[in-house]
């Protein structure tokens, strides 16, 4: 996925592409290979809320009330 | 003497008569019980007043009526003291007011009921007013004491309103009639303000009667534009007060009704600015954790599936072990086989001289049947 599609991707979209990869991944005829895949997959996804949670903590700092 | 004094027709004494009354008294004002109270085709009044000696009489037409009367009042009334040539001496009305606490709560009472009746305190038809308004019309005296509280007050809590004076008389003969001309000409103005704002301070029930007559409580009730009236003190409720979309109990109150405290306001919208903050970081903090759980969970989940790979592997080799046909060789048994590789189980078929081969686990050995023995 191109870096623009990446910032395009809401949240709720990040948080139900992970949900996806540990349904399969909890699935009970799960290959092996396909786990690592999926493995992977995950991780990446992490990484991008990750950085999507840093960045909105950044923004958040406008909204702070001034004493 | 006689035959000194004038003589006249007796037209033309009507008219020296009235000419006199009229330079003389061109207006009187009568205190009295009320009696013989009519009212003919729905438009002519004629009554009396009394006291212990004389009696009076009035005519004149509904429009000048405070409200519904009944004999026993005690009224004051103003008007024009005149001798019809046909009816006789009567007084025309120019203005009602009941007089004497007794009589003004009664009068007051008689048209609370009336009014009642045709649903003009209906709680129904209260509109709510605008909070804030941007323009005020206040109907009240311009020296009064009331118009400096209410002003004050708007001020300090909320700044400057553009305020629309009418100013009236809030007691008297003539207050009734100026204070519906206020209310009537805010409703017809071009830029009419968006509340109306009827003030009064306190005083006897005499000096309030004007906002108990039925024009002034039409009036309220039938505006188009929002009404908040506040007369007196909080005892005194007028008629007024209970037309209108919205009563205060004091012109001060009023002021404090129409307006929100702006120092109370800010400190609201700063406390809710810090409460949205602390939720955003509440939701914030949440997520993360939230992310923190899912990494755990996606870790455990391969885990999983890797231990279960690595269960199978070692199960499949131990069974593989079990399997392997090699294995009882090892533990001194033998493979029979003919020539041609086939596997003997048995010794079903087998004659003597036949060619056999004996697979041990380190060679095999080609030997020829001696002899066979049956075992069962």
């Amino acid at each position: 996925m191109s870096k623009s599609q990446q910032n395009q991707e809401s949240y709720q979209d990040l948080k139900a592409s992970l949900d996806e990869v540990l349904n399969k991944l909890q699935a009970d005829d799960v290959d092996l290979d396909v786990a690592l895949k999926l493995y992977e997959q995950g991780q990446e996804t992490i990484k991008k809320l990750e950085t999507y949670l840093a960045k909105t903590a950044h923004t958040f700092e406008k909204f702070k009330p001034h004493p | 003497m006689v035959g000194t004094e004038p003589t006249f027709s007796a037209s033309e004494f009507v008219v020296v008569f009235n000419q006199s009354l009229e330079m003389l008294y061109p207006s009187v004002g009568i205190t009295g019980e009320l009696a013989n109270f009519r009212v003919s085709k729905n438009r002519w009044v004629y009554f009396d007043l009394k006291d212990e000696i004389a009696s009076v009489k009035f005519f004149g037409t509904v429009y000048a009526l405070p409200g519904p009367l009944e004999d026993g009042l005690t009224l004051e009334v103003h008007g024009r003291p005149r001798l019809h040539p046909q009816f006789g001496f009567s007084v025309q009305i120019d203005s009602i007011q009941a007089v004497g606490e007794g009589s003004i709560k009664k009068a007051q009472d008689l048209l609370a009921r009336k009014l009642q009746t045709e649903g003009l305190f209906d709680p129904a038809r209260k509109r709510s007013l605008p909070y804030p308004p941007t323009t005020i019309g206040l109907v009240t005296s311009g020296q009064s004491a009331a118009i400096a509280d209410f002003r004050k007050i708007i001020d300090a809590r909320w700044g400057k309103l553009r305020i629309q004076l009418a100013d009236v008389q809030v007691q008297g003969v003539d207050a009734s009639a100026q204070i519906v001309q206020a209310i009537t000409g805010f409703n017809q103005t071009a830029e009419p303000p968006e509340v109306i704002v009827i003030i009064r301070g306190g005083g006897s029930s005499e000096d309030l009667g004007a906002f108990s007559t039925e024009p002034v409580v039409r009036a309220v009730a039938g505006s188009r534009i929002p009404t908040l009236v506040a007369i007196g003190h909080e005892v005194d409720v007028s008629l007024a007060e209970l037309a209108a979309d919205q009563r205060a109990s004091t012109p001060s109150n009023a002021a404090e009704l129409l307006v929100p405290d702006r120092i109370h306001e800010q400190q609201f919208v700063a406390a809710a600015s810090s409460q949205l903050y602390r939720q955003l970081i509440a939701v914030h903090t949440r997520s993360v954790d939230e992310l923190a759980q899912y990494k755990k969970e996606l870790h455990r989940s391969v885990e999983t599936v890797l231990d279960d790979a690595k269960r199978y592997a070692v199960n499949s080799k131990e069974l593989l072990r079990l399997l392997d046909p090699k294995a009882p060789l090892k533990r001194g048994y033998a493979l029979v086989e003919t020539p041609e590789g086939k596997l003997l189980r048995s010794v079903a078929g087998l004659t003597k001289n036949m060619e056999l081969s004996i697979r041990l686990t380190d060679g095999i050995i080609d030997a020829e049947i001696q002899k066979i023995r049956v075992e069962k």
